[in-house]
């Protein structure tokens, strides 16, 4: 049996439904990721599982134990907030210190054990400074070892990266991730942050109004996405209106050129439909070569605008009317498009994801 | 299960007893003031309606606290926008200076200022100009604390730098720049002074007494005399004190991070 | 003209500077003068004549004998210590429940309700607060004839009880409470929820919590509106003058005597008896600031 056992949990406040039915195990040791948009429901279900709200209906099972009922301060699980919210009155050491005096370890122990997570977040030239002494990065990682010094069961992060600047956000996120599997700690992290989600989890929960969209490895997430949102949500996408030609054969109408997509059609003839690609699917190809028109749909489109990201080159086209995203790595070998150029993009006909309801937003 | 946050042993209970022992002495005022014997009497207001002293008294004092207000405003303002642009060093002199009308109680100054404005070159005593001059000190804290939320919530320095590369000079700026950016906080801090001046008693009494009555003065020397008149008055005062005070609220809630305390003793 | 202003500053910065930075001092005279006429020059009065004898106007320090000896006067010292003290006492923790429960309701008309309660009564008090407790709890008071004719209490009646010092502390704490909700609010409000969510996840039960956190981190805030909220009760002189003239023995009233009165005039003493509560208030004040010096290290 799983370690961690959401079962049917539910809850609302006045008619909104912040949580439904939302079902989850989660092994030990392993690092789950609630990702979605503000509202989504993710903060709602992990104050659920801290204890810190009631829910209105399911169960909560840690380690063979119900705990739905259990009040928060019994349940043994670590948390650490987006604010910090490190104890103003108390130095560094004291706050890591605090559970274990709670527990009523004694002065020695408290101090060994304080030292030991000081160390752990390499902080120990700032024991005795109070929290407005230290910067936000360095509350963050006092937070985490408040939350783990007293060897919780499960740790709770609540979106604690997003206060910080870009810089420490990503060292920070790979000390948790690092400090996280050191200790083999079973973890939930919430974000709303794509990129922080696929970068650390084990996987990823993918929520939207309530509702769990999907659950799934980063790798599963990212390229088989099986819902509309989630395709939506993760990476950037490129929208593009089509409309089906023959269903049968998975052929599609994209600004004037027939393209193929894998498989046949559920959408009979003529429905309107919108094809999603990913920019980095996409490619610029010299000539069509043969033989790869079994696996690669090829079109024209024009250059419009080229910016170099850092690591990879965006360049924007327009297929007829439909503006479009392409994305390829940078290098000094490379040459880049010129804006006016016409060119030639292939992508491969397995890449393309097929949309039905006409969904517009790209986050 | 409750949420954590939400603890509070016996709230309803404790906020119940703060309500009836605030509202019970301001019913039990509006009956006695209506009552005579068993009848319900309107003979106390009538009295005082006839008493054309009560409408000198409410006069002098309503020109009291404006000119309070308004003397307080010309000192205060350009003071503080002085110091926070020029002179942040000489912030901790005028905090003191402020700090002083909150540890001396009114009747302690009152001591002093009777004994150098009796005589000399400035025998002020019993005209209200001393009781101008002493309520701007006693109000100077509010009026301060008032005016340097306000400066501090705004950039003065990059507001006053931005109007002087456009040409403008300190007046300019203070006129047309700062004073309408801080005008909640002028607001919020003027109706509190108001409000003090309009309530004060203990110098009003000392330093002009009858020569000059305030409306304070005037409830004290009236009811004194006639308990359903001192009911009266003291309903009165409290819904003046209402409206006032339900009108720094509402200015208070369009100047964010200001307070609304006064002291009135 | 850019570039000339520039150079302008650079070379004349260093000559300029300093005459600036004294002219600038120009700019406070208003406001130092008005302080010093009405602030600085009536304490200077005070302390000097707190000095002098009365009549021959020569140095003595009979006034603080008198002030500190005479039982009329002692008493009146102990009396107005013991009134502020009390009501601050009183008015801090009372207040501070009341702020605590109004604002963890869930309801927001109670909410703003008992903030409104508050912004009125707060500045009720003087004279006319006086005279609704008399028509409350006075001899005929509609609460004691209330009390005598339902209950059979006469506690109130004749030599009535507001008169006395229990009765003058319910009309000071009157003003204290709701004085003290609006102090402590924003101190209140300032209690994150999340430092109470993080201490129940490492173990602590509201008590704890309290005793750990909430508490110290209030205790600043607490001590200060304690200070205030005695001042308050310290100087406050319109209300006991209307109420009991006479009957309650307070510094406060015997200062007005003393400089008002026909028959005692006596400033000497009236300053000697002003300088001591300002002694005393100044010794509040540092006591205030050694309490907190604690507090201090953590707080921004």
């Amino acid at each position: 049996m799983s370690f961690l056992v959401l079962n049917q949990l539910k809850k609302a406040f006045g008619t909104a439904l912040a949580v439904d039915n939302f079902e989850l195990e989660v092994a030990k040791g392993e690092l789950v990721t609630f990702l979605g948009p503000s509202g989504c429901g993710k903060s709602t279900t992990l104050r659920i599982i801290a204890g810190f709200e009631t829910c209105d209906g399911g169960q909560i099972w840690m380690n063979q134990q119900e705990i739905t009922h259990l009040p928060a301060n019994r349940r043994k699980i670590g948390m650490v907030f987006q604010s910090y919210a490190l104890f103003p009155n108390m130095t560094v050491a004291e706050n890591i210190g605090f559970g274990l005096k709670l527990a009523k370890e004694k002065p020695p122990i408290i101090k060994k054990r304080v030292n030991e997570m000081l160390s752990l977040i390499r902080l120990e030239v700032l024991a005795q400074r109070y929290p407005h002494q230290i910067s936000g990065g360095q509350a963050q990682r006092v937070a985490l070892a408040r939350a783990l010094a007293p060897q919780p069961q499960l740790l709770l992060l609540d979106e604690p990266l997003s206060a910080l600047d870009a810089l420490i956000r990503r060292s920070l996120r790979a000390e948790i991730r690092q400090i996280q599997q050191q200790l083999g700690i079973t973890t939930i992290f919430v974000t709303h942050d794509q990129e922080e989600a696929l970068s650390l989890s084990d996987r990823i929960v993918v929520m939207n109004q309530g509702r769990i969209e999907q659950i799934g490895t980063p790798f599963e997430i990212y390229n088989y996405p099986t819902t509309n949102f989630v395709a939506s949500f993760i990476g950037t996408l490129n929208m593009l209106p089509a409309r089906v030609t023959n269903a049968a054969k998975g052929e599609i109408n994209l600004g004037g050129h027939t393209v193929r997509v894998a498989g046949p059609l559920s959408q009979s003839d003529n429905t309107e439909i919108t094809l999603a690609l990913r920019p980095e699917n996409l490619k610029i190809v010299e000539v069509e070569e043969e033989g790869l028109s079994a696996t690669e749909n090829f079109v024209h489109a024009k250059v419009k605008e080229v910016s170099l990201l850092g690591a990879v080159v965006r360049v924007r086209l327009s297929l007829a009317e439909v503006l479009l995203e392409l994305d390829m790595f940078n290098s000094r070998h490379l040459t880049l498009p010129v804006p006016g150029a016409e060119v030639k993009l292939s992508f491969p006909i397995d890449s393309g994801l097929i949309l039905t309801k006409p969904n517009t937003t790209i986050p | 299960m409750r949420k954590i946050t939400q603890f509070r042993p016996g709230g309803s209970l404790v906020l119940v007893l703060f309500a009836v022992y605030m509202l019970v002495p301001l019913l039990a005022t509006l009956n006695f003031s209506l009552t005579l014997g068993e009848n319900y009497t309107t003979v106390a207001y009538e009295k005082l309606l006839r008493n054309e002293a009560l409408f000198e008294a409410l006069w002098h004092s309503l020109l009291l606290a404006t000119l309070t207000v308004l003397g307080s405003l010309i000192l205060t303002l350009p003071t503080l926008y002085w110091v926070q642009l020029k002179l942040p060093q000489a912030k901790p002199l005028l905090e003191f200076f402020t700090l002083l009308p909150f540890i001396v109680p009114p009747i302690v100054m009152a001591l002093g200022l009777i004994r150098i404005y009796s005589s000399g070159p400035f025998p002020i005593t019993g005209t209200p100009q001393i009781l101008v001059f002493s309520y701007m000190m006693v109000s100077l804290p509010f009026m301060f604390r008032a005016i340097d939320n306000a400066l501090q919530s705004i950039d003065t320095h990059t507001l006053t730098e931005a109007a002087q590369s456009l040409g403008a000079g300190t007046f300019t700026t203070l006129r047309y720049i700062i004073i309408p950016n801080i005008l909640p906080g002028i607001v919020s801090g003027s109706l509190l002074v108001f409000s003090s001046a309009l309530a004060e008693f203990a110098l009003a009494n000392l330093l002009v007494g009858s020569a000059w009555t305030t409306f304070p003065v005037f409830v004290s020397n009236v009811g004194r005399a006639d308990g359903r008149q001192a009911a009266a008055l003291a309903v009165i005062s409290f819904v003046i004190t209402w409206l006032v005070s339900i009108t720094i609220l509402w200015s208070a809630n369009r100047a964010p991070g200001q307070n609304n305390i006064s002291l009135n003793r | 003209m850019a570039v000339i202003s520039v150079e302008q500053k650079i070379n004349l910065k260093p000559k300029q500077g300093i005459v600036k930075k004294n002219l600038a001092w120009l700019g406070l005279l208003p406001f130092i003068l008005f302080c010093g006429a009405f602030e600085l020059l009536p304490m200077g009065f005070m302390l000097v004549g707190s000095f002098l004898d009365t009549k021959k106007g020569t140095f003595t320090l009979s006034n603080y004998q008198d002030a500190l000896t005479k039982p009329f006067y002692l008493n009146a010292f102990l009396n107005s210590i013991y009134v502020s003290l009390i009501t601050a006492g009183v008015g801090t923790i009372l207040g501070g429940l009341i702020a605590y429960s109004a604002l963890t309701s869930r309801r927001s008309w109670v909410r703003s309700g008992v903030i409104t309660l508050s912004n009125v009564t707060a500045n009720f008090a003087g004279v006319p607060l006086a005279f609704a407790f008399v028509a409350t709890l006075g001899s005929t008071g509609l609460v004691s004839v209330f009390l005598e004719k339902s209950m059979g209490i006469d506690f109130f009646s004749k030599e009535s009880n507001l008169y006395k010092f229990g009765g003058l502390c319910l009309v000071y704490i009157y003003f204290q409470l709701p004085l003290m909700v609006l102090l402590i609010t924003p101190a209140l409000k300032g209690l994150r929820r999340e430092w109470h969510e993080a201490a129940a996840s490492l173990g602590a039960s509201i008590w704890q919590y309290w005793r750990h956190i909430g508490l110290p981190v209030l205790f600043p805030a607490l001590a200060a509106s304690f200070v205030l909220l005695m001042a308050n009760a310290f100087g406050a002189y319109a209300t006991v003058y209307a109420l009991a003239q006479g009957y309650i023995n307070l510094t406060p009233i015997q200062i007005g005597f003393l400089i008002n009165g026909d028959v005692a005039l006596n400033t000497g003493l009236a300053n000697a008896l002003a300088t001591l509560m300002i002694v005393l208030m100044a010794g509040m004040l540092f006591a205030y600031q050694q309490l907190n010096k604690r507090s201090r290290r953590w707080i921004r």
